[in-house]
């Protein structure tokens, strides 16, 4: 059986992106049933750099990445806001991948140019990802926010299908049904902490995102 | 009253809606989008004051909002969710 590689980033330098990475923790440690023949490799912190992912991708080919930062419409970002992905200079390093960018605005420039280049697949974000949150500060805390759980929850089910090898268009179906059902409850609830400020922005996350490329790959 | 001024009036009442809709969160709430220098983590009353001044971090919350609210209004939100293949029991 072929191994299944794997590459994830984590900045964690702010608030949001230590959310982010929290998530990308729990999620990984909730999959039950993650094929034995699965490597995964992680850029966390400071070693979420350009360097350190250029090499990383050359040395081990990772057929899907799953990016979990800040962006912009023609970059992906990590450690420090450092450029990791960038329109006409490395965009090429996702030739012949599936890529999740859980980043602001890069579905909108990148993704369409990565297809262009030959990514498999690009699901992201064609403008600002939101979320609300608690301020936690600990990992298990941020990932038991119930806050945060609104809007990471639909945004990491990406992640999640991938990894437990549905295809692309499988892994956006349930995001979008995720976002979609926290939507009818924030619309819906009678509880004071569902309040309808969260539902613009689930509602936001959930029309902005985008699944570009092959929807039949799986990894 | 003129057009510059109605303009101007209701944006005005759209500050305070929004910044009515934020007041009625808790105070622990915070926002995050965006890079550090635009707002990666915004507490509920740091982004009243930024609704208040009407600023680029005020701007983007409130077109958010006011998005999410002028679709409910005008039945698109709806028809969305009700188009939608993953919609259940409404």
């Amino acid at each position: 059986m072929p191994t299944r590689i794997i590459l994830i980033t984590n900045p964690a330098h702010d608030k949001a992106t230590e959310y982010l990475s929290s998530w990308s923790d729990g999620i990984r440690a909730s999959i039950a049933n993650l094929p034995t023949n699965t490597n995964i490799y992680e850029l966390k912190r400071s070693d979420a750099i350009k360097d350190k992912l250029t090499k990383l991708v050359l040395e081990k080919n990772p057929h899907l990445i799953l990016f979990n930062g800040h962006g912009g419409s023609k970059i992906i970002l990590g450690f420090e806001s450092n450029i990791l992905i960038s329109c006409d200079d490395n965009e090429a390093l996702l030739e012949d991948r599936i890529i999740h960018s859980l980043s602001c605005d890069s579905g909108k420039e990148l993704g369409p140019a990565c297809i262009t280049l030959g990514t498999k697949a690009f699901i992201g974000y064609k403008k600002e990802f939101k979320f609300a949150h608690l301020g936690e500060t600990t990992s298990t805390l941020q990932y038991n926010d119930p806050l945060a759980n609104l809007f990471l929850r639909p945004a990491f089910e990406i992640s999640k299908a991938l990894l437990e090898g549905n295809t692309v268009k499988q892994a956006h179906e349930r995001s979008q049904k995720m976002y979609l059902d926290n939507l009818q409850l924030l619309l819906t609830s009678p509880d004071p902490n569902l309040h309808t400020i969260y539902a613009g922005r689930v509602y936001h996350n959930m029309i902005n995102q985008v699944s570009l490329g092959d929807q039949n790959v799986s990894f | 009253m003129d057009k510059k001024t109605v303009k101007s009036e209701l944006r005005k009442k759209e500050i305070e809606l929004v910044i009515a809709r934020l007041e009625t969160l808790s105070p622990k709430v915070y926002f995050s989008s965006g890079d550090n220098s635009n707002g990666s983590n915004i507490s509920r009353d740091e982004m009243i004051q930024h609704v208040r001044n009407d600023d680029a971090i005020g701007k983007d919350f409130m077109e958010t909002d006011l998005e999410f609210l002028r679709a409910l209004k005008d039945g698109k939100l709806l028809n969305q969710i009700i188009a939608s293949p993953f919609a259940t029991n409404i």
